[in-house]
């Protein structure tokens, strides 16, 4: 079951809301899924919500599979700064949020199982071949 | 910014959950199955993403 960080939050801003209520709804979410027995695909940024997840995942016996989406930041700034305007804002400000969030990930020492270059031509064998990756990562 | 009450909060959970795409297999038994079907959901959602935003 895939709960997105970013839906939710279209969600509080189209109904005339700020952010502050998101990860409390992502993880409402999180654990009423698991209760029904869904593994679940946290589609956000995770970087300060690490010790959350971790402290879920222990509560539940379940086991993490950390995935880093990680092309050069060069790739990364040229398309925020090339996107038309949306729910998010303008490039200036998608751009200079980007850089706010930089240093939530500076200091991250997570095991990630797999690392995406989204900048990559081969995208498409990178995702066909992170399944089997994670698979074995959790012993299915 | 209006403060997010009670009501408002579980109103936007319920137009998420109207919109999310929840599985529709049973709640799986095993955790292994429930690992499955999010990766083959996520494999589907990541592709659909990355190609309408990256290429």
């Amino acid at each position: 079951m895939r709960i997105s960080g970013d839906e939710i939050r279209k969600l509080f801003k189209e109904s005339g809301y700020g952010y502050e209520k998101v990860y409390d709804l992502v993880f409402e979410l999180i654990k009423e899924f698991i209760s029904q027995g869904y593994g679940i695909c946290i589609d956000s940024d995770c970087a300060s919500k690490i010790e959350q997840i971790q402290k879920v995942a222990i509560g539940n016996g379940l086991q993490i599979v950390w995935i880093h989406i990680n092309p050069p930041e060069e790739f990364i700034v040229n398309k925020l700064s090339n996107l038309t305007p949306n729910w998010l804002g303008t490039a200036d400000e998608m751009v200079e949020n980007y850089y706010e969030r930089k240093p939530l990930h500076k200091d991250i020492d997570l095991d990630f199982t797999v690392v995406f270059d989204t900048s990559a031509s081969d995208i498409q064998e990178q995702i066909d071949s992170s399944v089997s990756i994670i698979e074995a990562k959790v012993g299915i | 910014m209006s403060e997010i009450t009670k009501e408002v909060y579980q109103k936007i959970k319920n137009e998420y959950l109207q919109q999310v795409k929840v599985p529709q297999t049973k709640p799986p038994n095993s955790i292994s199955s429930a690992l499955l079907d999010s990766l083959e959901l996520a494999k589907q959602q990541w592709l659909n993403r990355f190609q309408k935003n990256y290429h």
